[in-house]
């Protein structure tokens, strides 16, 4: 039997005029994975340092003055689109691993472990220059649908009824006694801010998040006030669809 | 190439063939020759195949080897590599059959295999040796096809966690695992196998 068959081996082989797949397109594809692996991790660290820009912006501790803060709530305000990039990332990083020559030998919850923890501290830094809040603010501003389906955390936060306002300030008066706000449905809002716990710097451009009272269909009191960066020039504000109104 | 080869390099290692292979075709003959009778029982054994059948995936086998030759890695034994070609067209094989097929493989079972089965405490004592040799074959066939492949690899062709977790593609740790659930398998069709 031995013989025979290798011969019809062989001779297929022959027949079949197949030759060995030369070294590099073996090699290549190895280089394929290992960038597909590295890819993903560098995926995932700048996932996480945007959503750590996401959470510092998102003032929960305001929020929660106002409302508990459930667990799928705080998933929305996450931006559950770049908590699917990470866990994606996480998934194509273990596909890479194991197609690796010896990956396979290490078992999924040491790859996610070690993958994690790279692209946490790799998040940090991305976090920590400021690349995540700048890369959220580019996709506020550049990215249909962003603000408003995959990453909806101002229409969350939104809620005048139970004593919460987001949006972007229009106008400030002189005598900082009111302010004009445009929600992130586009709505103007005037904020009055006698009521202010403590004085701020507001500046128009700025994005707030605002507890307090409506007291108007159009106005409403503030209590506490967090502001935050411009987003970039002639961007509209985060979570904005595009302003329909004159304001 | 399909004549005989005046060489004789039935001495060199596997590797040193892999790599006579890329410069002369005709030494692959030797590592087909090295491989097929363990890779052919291997095939039938887990697939339940015929032996034309078997002899077919074998041949796919040895030619999709062939064909990737240049990614043999010296630090993976020959041996893991091409038994986890082997499984791949096996089980890629099993899997375009609709039906089934019964009743083509066959289990010599050796005394050294019944007491390799046989090793841990638990096993001594419940598993008459007996009975499992006359009930082998039938329990085999009633096996899982995954668990099948472990007992095989594991306890016929005596691979240690290492070389199977290289011809499966996954842990070692998860080898383990599955040695454990395949031998309770076993001693699960075993208990319900009338005497």
């Amino acid at each position: 039997m031995t013989n025979d068959l290798s011969q019809r081996i062989l001779n297929e082989i022959e027949n079949k005029k197949i030759t060995p797949q030369p070294r590099w397109q073996a090699q290549l594809k190895r280089g394929g994975v290992w960038v597909l692996g590295f890819g993903c991790v560098f995926g995932a660290g700048v996932g996480i340092g945007t959503i750590a820009s996401i959470v510092k912006t998102s003032d929960w501790d305001l929020y929660r003055e106002t409302a508990p803060l459930s667990p799928p709530l705080m998933l929305l305000m996450l931006s559950y689109a770049w908590v699917i990039l990470v866990a994606g990332a996480i998934v194509g990083v273990y596909y890479a691993v194991i197609h690796t020559r010896k990956g396979y030998r290490y078992p999924l919850y040491k790859i996610v472990l070690l993958s994690s923890g790279v692209a946490i501290v790799l998040g940090g830094v991305v976090f920590a220059v400021g690349i995540g809040h700048r890369i959220d603010q580019r996709f506020e501003s550049g990215v249909p649908g962003y603000g408003t389906v995959f990453s909806p955390r101002h229409h969350v936060w939104q809620k005048p009824e139970e004593g919460r306002l987001a949006g972007r300030i229009e106008e400030v008066e002189t005598d900082t006694t009111s302010m004009g706000l445009v929600d992130p449905f586009g709505h103007f809002w005037t904020v009055e801010l006698q009521e202010l716990d403590e004085a701020q710097h507001i500046e128009v451009g700025n994005f707030a998040h605002i507890i307090g009272t409506q007291t108007a269909e159009s106005t409403f009191q503030a209590k506490e006030i967090r502001l935050h960066d411009r987003p970039p020039k002639g961007a509209p504000a985060p979570g904005m669809m595009k302003p329909n109104t004159p304001y | 190439m399909a004549d005989m080869d005046p060489h004789d390099w039935s001495e060199k290692t596997d590797y040193e063939l892999v790599t006579l292979t890329l410069q002369n075709q005709h030494a692959f003959r030797f590592l087909i020759e090295r491989y097929d009778a363990k890779l052919l029982r291997y095939i039938q054994r887990i697939s339940n195949v015929s032996l034309q059948e078997a002899e077919d995936i074998l041949q796919e086998s040895f030619i999709n080897a062939y064909t990737h030759l240049a990614d043999v890695d010296p630090k993976i034994s020959f041996s893991a590599w091409m038994y986890r070609i082997a499984h791949n067209q096996t089980i890629s094989a099993y899997r375009k059959r609709k039906a089934r097929p019964e009743g083509n493989m066959l289990w010599d079972v050796e005394d050294d295999v019944i007491e390799r089965i046989a090793t841990d405490e638990d096993m001594k004592q419940e598993m008459d040796r007996h009975l499992l040799r006359e009930q082998f074959q039938s329990i085999m066939e009633k096996m899982d096809l995954k668990y099948r492949e472990i007992i095989e690899l594991r306890f016929f062709q005596d691979k240690s966690y290492d070389e199977i977790a290289d011809i499966i593609r996954k842990p070692p740790g998860t080898v383990a695992t599955l040695v454990h659930r395949a031998k309770a398998q076993m001693k699960k069709h075993l208990k319900n196998t009338p005497v």
